[in-house]
């Protein structure tokens, strides 16, 4: 099931949420973990149990490793080691067993050794998102920063959370296990919520899915010019900002009408004058959960510098999307220009000083790494990289209107605009002001606009064929 | 802190959860609706099927879907003079299949590869003895790119000219339309202004034309066609035209058709006639501008050809798939059958997919 359907919205939410205020407190965690099974069988049942599997693994490894961490803190290590492979076994079979084979395959071919052929192997909806949360329980236990829940089924609540379940925002266990065990629910916050998912709701269905011919049209060039390439990046570039962060706000504001606070996960990326700075921007979860768990465990070995490190969760990070040499690549390409930044000094931070010439080098240089995103296929991207500097010609976009259409032109300029706009809130907030911003309060003319905006979103998506999230495929 | 969404009016909270519960009240005779109607729902809950049959089942039945449909389609006329993704929209009501707009840029590299499928299929062909004669289709956006605002220059006339260049290199006879149609565009409407087909009259001219270009073709039967009966043709394009008819309600008009018949009109009188085992010395290989009945090629080429012939034609896999089909039967090796007629569109040049490129290939072209 998704945030963005006839569904989720009319029949399986008001009857959630009429369950979850409808029982105690004390309940509510049974509601979630139930609901959030029903919605996760939505897609296949039969996934459940896998589901199942790694939420009881990693509870009876967060007792385990609780009980002797103070007592025999080497055993206890060996027991969250066994717990963190477990988990990325897992992953590791799913995710990247179909690549790993055809990777070895391809390679004995080349030697005119007899090649064999894996299974197709399904990728479970959101498995890199919910092993990641299961994996940050049980370090979190380890590094004492949280104590083990004593209530399974606030555990299970934990990893099975439907707003965030399938795309994220990437939870961290030491921040929400005190809303697990008490949070405040108000009216308050469940407006501020149901804004929030509409304002999420509107971002996907509105822009992310009117971009999308863009990128459908732009993966099918062959020969493809300077300007198709450039104008098939930013497509797919703003398409991928408005699903993701769409699903994000949505789930954000799912998470605030049932009492919690999940961290945010976007910054307006595209006000960022370094790749450094992006990442502090862009996928936030995903940052901070490498940064605690794989760079700072890495840079405190050592045995090798912060550079190194860096470059390592950078490749990780790039392992982690996707599993191809294109996605390697991608992660690749973000570590070598960012300890480049490194070196010259010329990283940024959220609050520094603007600097356009820095802007727009920072955007040119993320729009060039899409082809490595978007293809899954470094075959592909080299193609689009040939086509982006020239090697075709400079040509045109006619094709791009014939194959698409005025209106989706029409939203690419909206969608410009809305982060024109958004992008200025962002930096008067760092800048100076802080106590007043656009769509800081939802109420009259900015509500009335959030409203208009959902509404059209509910027509688009009526009139529209079903579009998953870019996301479900990570 | 971000600068996010800190606070909202509790009248959003209220609006949102009267939404939800009027939506909750509408969607539950559905809900109850499909789960009687269900036989074998276990068996389809277990892989995910279920889920996914009722929300088809739900969106295709939503209250608002066609009116949001019409809706989003009016502005996008209203603001753009546009259709569906598909259709490009000309004037006075003139409506064109996008195909023919978007020119690739391997244009070169797809124009060799075709042609050389069309020499190979020519060859194979000339083994077992016969001749192949290719009808290259003009592209109504060539012919009639007059109704339409946008620009598409000298590519269309090119296209044709590449291809019928490249036929003469390679010693393929064909028969040539393009100027013929030039010539009679605006007497006799030779493409429907809603469809990406030709008008029966434009089916008769290029049945003229082979007739005129290939005399020894020529039998010695006569056939003679008539109009069955006069009828309205709404045109394949419409289909990518969700506009409220007020909008321009010449866009929804129909074209007057009238349907043809071709028979023969002097029984052939020798021993073939007599005993009837053999096939027509002519096939009539094609897309859907052969197969449809409508166009009456098949009876036109008939009437000017003097002779009969078998067709073997596919709709909407275009001439390939039905020369591939020619190739596989037994008249490939009928001696009976002397000549094969290849009715080939010449927009398909451009619409043929390229070949994907990997990454063991790429890898390849680099070491």
């Amino acid at each position: 099931m998704i945030f963005t359907s006839n569904i989720f919205i009319f029949i399986y939410l008001p009857v959630f949420l009429a369950i979850y205020y409808g029982v105690k407190d004390t309940w509510r965690s049974h509601v979630i973990v139930f609901g959030s099974y029903l919605f996760y069988a939505w897609w296949r049942p039969d996934f459940l149990l896998l589901f199942v599997g790694i939420t009881y693994w990693n509870y009876y490894f967060g007792i385990k490793i609780n009980r002797l961490r103070d007592i025999d803190r080497k055993l206890a290590f060996r027991w969250l080691t066994i717990g963190v492979v477990g988990n990325l076994a897992t992953l590791g079979y799913f995710k990247y067993a179909n690549f790993g084979a055809e990777a070895l395959a391809n390679t004995l071919q080349q030697f005119g050794v007899n090649t064999f052929t894996l299974e197709n192997i399904i990728l479970p909806l959101g498995i890199s998102f919910y092993v990641f949360q299961a994996l940050s329980y049980i370090v979190d236990i380890y590094r004492k920063d949280a104590d083990p829940t004593d209530r399974f089924v606030d555990f299970a609540a934990f990893i099975s959370l439907f707003p965030q379940l399938i795309a994220g925002p990437i939870l961290r266990y030491r921040v929400i296990a005190e809303q697990l065990r008490q949070r405040v629910h108000s009216f308050d916050l469940f407006s501020l919520g149901a804004c929030r998912f509409m304002q999420g709701f509107a971002k996907k269905v509105l822009i992310a899915d009117s971009l999308a011919p863009i990128n459908t049209y732009f993966l099918s060039i062959s020969e493809p010019t300077m300007a198709e390439v450039w104008l098939g990046c930013v497509g797919s570039l703003f398409q991928l900002y408005f699903d993701f962060s769409g699903y994000s706000d949505m789930a954000i504001g799912l998470g605030m009408m049932m009492g919690f606070r999940f961290a945010e996960n976007f910054n307006q990326p595209f006000n960022s004058m370094s790749l450094t700075e992006f990442w502090k921007r862009w996928h936030l979860t995903l940052s901070e959960f490498l940064r605690d768990y794989v760079f700072i465990p890495i840079a405190k070995t050592n045995k090798v510098g912060t550079d190194t490190a860096a470059f390592t969760t950078m490749f990780l990070s790039g392992l982690w999307h996707g599993a191809s040499f294109s996605f390697i690549f991608f992660g690749v390409y973000f570590g070598f220009f960012m300890l480049l930044e490194r070196r010259l000094g010329l990283t940024t931070r959220i609050d520094s000083p603007y600097r356009p010439g820095r802007h727009i080098i920072a955007m040119i240089m993320v729009v060039l790494s899409m082809p490595l995103f978007v293809t899954g296929d470094l075959g592909h991207s080299i193609e689009l990289y040939a086509g982006a500097f020239g090697f075709n010609g400079v040509g045109s976009i006619d094709n791009y209107l014939y194959a698409t259409s005025s209106m989706t032109m029409a939203f690419l300029v909206i969608a410009i605009i809305w982060l024109v706009v958004t992008g200025v809130v962002n930096r008067r907030f760092y800048d100076h002001d802080r106590n007043r911003y656009f769509m800081q309060h939802v109420a009259g003319w900015q509500a009335g606009l959030l409203w208009f905006g959902f509404s059209l979103a509910v027509t688009k998506l009526a009139a529209n064929t079903f579009s998953p999230f870019l996301y479900f495929q990570f | 802190m971000f600068p996010t969404m800190s606070s909202a009016s509790k009248v959003n909270g209220i609006l949102f959860i009267a939404m939800i519960a009027v939506m909750f009240v509408y969607s539950v005779p559905k809900l109850w609706g499909f789960a009687e109607t269900q036989t074998e729902a276990a068996k389809l809950y277990a892989d995910g099927q279920l889920s996914r049959k009722f929300e088809e089942q739900y969106d295709s039945g939503f209250f608002a879907r066609e009116s949001a449909i019409k809706a989003w389609s009016n502005l996008s006329f209203w603001l753009f003079r546009e259709g569906l993704t598909g259709v490009v929209v000309g004037e006075d009501g003139w409506l064109y299949t996008n195909e023919e707009f978007t020119f690739p840029n391997d244009l070169d590299a797809r124009l060799e590869r075709q042609m050389a499928r069309v020499e190979k299929t020519a060859a194979r062909i000339g083994a077992q003895g016969k001749k192949l004669i290719i009808v290259p289709i003009p592209m109504k956006a060539d012919i009639y790119g007059d109704h339409v605002s946008h620009e598409l220059g000298e590519r269309p006339a090119l296209l044709y000219t590449r291809f019928t260049e490249q036929l003469s290199k390679r010693n393929i006879p064909f028969s040539p339309l393009r100027e013929a149609y030039l010539a009679s565009k605006d007497r006799t409407q030779l493409f429907f202004k809603k469809d990406t087909h030709w008008t029966p009259e434009g089916a008769k001219l290029a049945a003229q034309q082979l007739a005129l270009s290939f005399p020894d073709l020529l039998g010695d039967e006569l056939y003679r066609t008539e109009v069955i009966h006069e009828t309205q043709h709404a045109g394949d394009l419409v289909n990518f035209i969700k506009v409220s008819p007020w909008l321009d309600p010449e866009i929804y008009s129909p074209e007057p058709l009238a349907r043809y018949q071709t028979i023969r009109v002097e029984q052939k009188t020798d021993a073939s006639a007599l005993f009837g085992n053999n096939n027509p010395s002519v096939v009539l290989v094609g897309s859907s501008y052969t197969k449809m009945d409508e166009w009456n090629f098949e009876g036109f080429l008939k009437e000017h050809l003097k002779t009969d012939l078998l067709s073997i034609a596919v709709e909407q896999k275009g001439q390939f798939v039905a020369m591939d089909e020619f190739l596989a039967s037994d008249l490939l090796a009928d001696d009976s059958v002397e000549t094969v007629i290849w009715e080939f569109p010449v927009r398909s040049l451009i619409t043929q997919a390229s070949e994907s490129s990997g990454w063991s290939s790429t890898m390849e072209e680099l070491f």
